[in-house]
């Protein structure tokens, strides 16, 4: 018998691609979010009203994650921005690599920004870095107060939070200063926004920040 | 579940390192799991004996060693256990502290048979 002491990261090759990325995306001067929540937090609607939003200033590309279907990517490409969909066939999250490949099917050199909505789940997504700016988590108030200290690595890892649906607070018994709480003693630097996508309220805030982290980047 | 992921991922590390040792059999793989990344032993440790199946590897021991989510503060220059999701220096209250563990997801060592045993 004989013993190897090998010592090495698990996801050392997601993270080569990764990094592989991030200097892709640099060279090319695009800004890149990695876009995570729990299915049905709101992810794909924040999406169409932020596209809205910086359409006309900036030219942006989207990558969809899911398990199966087309539904989210036919939702972006009605509103005219070139958008690849990535089926998963069943795992729970994108990796760098899936990210790699799809990046063939987007003109890089005109691209400002580009958004990666990963597939909804508060726990695998955190782990893949697929060679993102950012990660940014959005959490609707019906999920509930406790999911911060639930699902303490993605808080930890984000940069920006989206607490979405905050037009629903009244029917739900979910506090937002708990959420806010925890999720700021996880991670202090997180930054926070309120939204609803229906009543378009909050929106303005997160589009200032957005536009800062893309303008920082160029600098 | 990304567990099946991590799994194909040691798999794919130990069959490689068992190959360059010339191993006839893998023996034992152990693997450190902080307590940050959120991967649940049990299911590891049955997506590892599915893809072990019919390769060298099959029947060998994943031993998982969970590893402490641990916290360094700059302001009191000290290295503290964090639990109970409290990410705060446990001396002087700082919230900006460093993670100095917790989030592992590593191969530790395997115990493998060669050629001359």
């Amino acid at each position: 018998m004989k013993q190897i002491d090998v010592q090495k990261d698990i996801l050392s090759s997601n993270e080569a691609t990764a990094s592989e990325n991030s200097t892709l995306f640099s060279q090319k001067g695009i800004y890149v979010l990695n876009l995570m929540s729990s299915p049905g937090a709101g992810k794909t609607t924040l999406l169409e009203r932020t596209i809205e939003l910086l359409k006309d200033t900036l030219s942006l590309g989207v990558i969809e994650g899911d398990i199966a279907t087309s539904y989210d990517a036919d939702r972006i490409s009605a509103h005219g921005v070139p958008v690849t969909q990535i089926n998963t066939g069943g795992a729970c999250h994108l990796d760098s690599s899936m990210i790699k490949n799809a990046l063939s099917t987007f003109d890089l050199d005109v691209l400002d920004l580009l958004i990666i909505e990963n597939v909804g789940n508060l726990v695998c997504p955190a782990e893949f870095n697929l060679g993102e700016d950012a990660k940014v988590m959005v959490l609707s108030v019906t999920e509930g107060e406790d999911k911060p200290l639930k699902y303490p690595l993605m808080f930890r890892l984000s940069r920006a939070l989206i607490i979405n649906k905050v037009d629903l607070l009244p029917y739900t018994n979910c506090s937002l200063e708990k959420i806010i709480e925890d999720a700021t003693s996880l991670n202090p630097d997180l930054s926070i926004f309120e939204t609803s996508c229906t009543h378009m309220t909050g929106l303005n805030a997160w589009k200032a920040w957005l536009e800062k982290e893309i303008h920082t980047k160029r600098i | 579940m990304h567990e099946l992921g991590i799994a194909q991922s040691i798999m794919q590390i130990v069959l490689s390192e068992a190959e360059r040792a010339r191993a006839r059999k893998v023996l034992k793989v152990t693997v450190k799991v902080g307590e940050l990344a959120g991967v649940l032993p049990d299911s590891l440790t049955f997506c590892f004996n599915l893809l072990a199946k019919s390769t060298i590897a099959e029947h060998a021991l994943l031993t998982i060693e969970k590893v402490p989510i641990r916290g360094y503060c700059s302001q009191c220059e000290s290295e503290f256990v964090i639990a109970d999701h409290r990410y705060c220096c446990n001396t002087c209250g700082n919230k900006h502290i460093e993670l100095v563990s917790g989030r592992e997801l590593q191969i530790g060592q395997l115990e493998i048979e060669d050629e001359t045993d």
